[in-house]
């Protein structure tokens, strides 16, 4: 193993140029697929968790419901099972919201008071509720006494659901279109190290070099080639990410912890991936430019 | 040590490289091949270690029937014989050392091994000097020893040389020369194909002399020089 090794290491220096581009090619193929997992792998966590978090109904009060009709419509609702979260909304709180969510726009509510806003409940439903049961509990809620509306995030629940599939298929079809047009430009960039290599593979033949020690050394030199361009991506895209990050941690909190660099496994499986790249690159590359005989 | 029987070879047309040739090399013989350009030496030497497929004929080197063998089995054959080319045919981004103890790595050598018999190798082509300079570095005579040093490095039965003074001035072909010359005196069976009459003058042996792709004619070097 050892002699496949220093062959290995041997070729990379004897064509640094060649071992270059390949490690270039293979580094920016992993960059881009990395880039593609770490922003689906995003964008599917917040999708899913949001979609996951159950479904939200916001119950609105008429104004003369009263403190009596507000605690006899929560108390009729906090009896029923599927309800995981109930919380009322004062007038006064629900202004609050509404100037901070309005933020430099406030000031357009100057002149105006709590009492154009409904009082309401703010209700949180088991998500694993069907349409028609929630359906059914709307209408039902809706009939109580001293209630204007009903809202449901349900569409939106099945929507998100929806969405995080579509992300999901979205980040399966990036990902096999990274593999697919990497592995070529791979395969095209060690076809031309392999080309520049040709001298060495012919005084290989000459010595009598077969099998695993013809193919072994070169094959290994695209692995390891393809490994150390697979730390560099992984490198640079994390680098990269902390850029993005540092900024959006600093300005909004609430994401902070929802955004989150590649795991353990995301990353073994990019170094792997390189890896397979370089070996499997070479390996084709060094068939086409080579003639047994 | 090498049996050619009825050999030829065509490329493509209707002109035949080699032409139903035969001859036969006696073990720690030193034997000549001679011709002009494109007569057929070339395409003789790469038949013999297997480069070419003839068309027809059979071909004996080293005790084993070329027509029979697999890729590994020339491969095979490859590693037990000395080869040295027109073309040094170095790997030029190494040090002349590995380039040398390569062959012997192939042959299962270890690093440490293989290294020393380079030094050896390298020591009897008078470049042990030269053994961490790089291949890229060397002149041409420098270049066509260390393809010599790789040739001997396994200590070979026998040697298979193609033109290896063409190009080289007068000292350095004289010393590839004298090179090979003790390599036959040590014991290994030489067959040196080339049109240089200048080093034919120097050798005592058998030469082969060829001409579009017949072997015509069989005498002494001696003979040949006189």
């Amino acid at each position: 193993m050892e002699y496949y090794f220093r062959r290995a290491l041997d070729g990379i220096k004897a064509s640094p140029a060649a071992s270059g581009v390949a490690l270039a090619s293979i580094a920016a193929s992993v960059l881009f697929a990395g880039a593609v997992l770490l922003v689906t792998s995003n964008a599917y966590r917040a999708v899913a968790r949001w979609a996951a978090s159950g479904i939200d109904v916001s119950l609105y009060f008429r104004p003369e419901a009263g403190e009596t009709g507000v605690v006899a419509t929560r108390t009729r609702i906090e009896g029923d099972s599927a309800v995981v979260d109930i919380r009322f909304v004062s007038q006064e709180e629900a202004w609050q919201f509404l100037a901070q969510s309005m933020d430099k726009s406030a000031e357009l509510l100057t002149g105006l008071t709590p009492q154009i806003l409904p009082a309401s409940l703010e209700i949180r439903l088991e998500r694993r509720l069907s349409d028609a049961d929630v359906a059914t509990r709307i209408d039902a809620w809706r009939a109580l006494p001293g209630v204007s509306d009903i809202q449901s995030s349900r569409a939106a629940v099945v929507s998100g659901t929806t969405a995080a599939d579509i992300v999901r298929w979205v980040a399966w079809a990036l990902g096999a279109l990274t593999l697919a047009a990497s592995l070529l430009i791979v395969m095209t960039t060690f076809q031309l190290a392999a080309y520049t290599r040709r001298d060495e593979m012919n005084v290989l033949r000459l010595v009598g070099a077969v099998g695993r020690g013809y193919w072994g050394p070169v094959v290994l030199a695209g692995i390891l080639e393809g490994a150390v361009a697979a730390v560099l991506a992984i490198v640079v895209l994390f680098l990269a990410f902390e850029a993005v990050a540092i900024p959006i941690r600093s300005s909004l909190p609430a994401f902070a912890e929802r955004v989150a660099f590649l795991g353990m496994s995301q990353c073994l499986t990019l170094l792997l991936w390189g890896a397979v790249l370089g070996g499997v690159g070479s390996a084709v590359g060094m068939r086409r430019v080579s003639e047994w005989r | 040590m090498i049996r050619v029987h009825a050999v030829s070879k065509s490329f493509g047309g209707s002109r035949r490289a080699l032409c139903d040739v035969s001859f036969r090399v006696a073990e720690g013989e030193f034997t000549a091949l001679t011709g002009p350009s494109g007569s057929g030496k070339t395409t003789l030497f790469r038949v013999l270690i297997g480069e070419v497929v003839p068309d027809s004929g059979s071909v004996v080197v080293n005790g084993r029937n070329l027509g029979r063998l697999d890729a590994a089995g020339i491969a095979e054959l490859r590693r037990d014989l000395g080869l040295v080319f027109e073309e040094p045919r170095l790997i030029e981004g190494l040090p002349v050392i590995d380039n040398v103890a390569l062959a012997a790595q192939v042959r299962g050598r270890s690093r440490l091994e293989a290294r020393r018999l380079a030094e050896e190798a390298l020591e009897r082509v008078a470049l042990e000097d030269a053994a961490g300079c790089f291949a890229r570095d060397l002149c041409a005579g420098e270049k066509q020893r260390v393809s010599l040093a790789r040739a001997l490095v396994n200590k070979p039965v026998l040697i298979l040389a193609d033109e290896p003074t063409l190009g080289l001035d007068p000292d350095q072909a004289l010393c590839v020369l004298k090179i090979l010359t003790q390599a036959c005196s040590d014991g290994a069976t030489v067959l040196m194909a080339t049109h240089d009459m200048e080093a034919l003058s120097v050798l005592r042996g058998r030469v082969l002399v060829i001409h579009r792709g017949r072997l015509n004619d069989e005498s002494e070097l001696e003979e040949l020089s006189a």
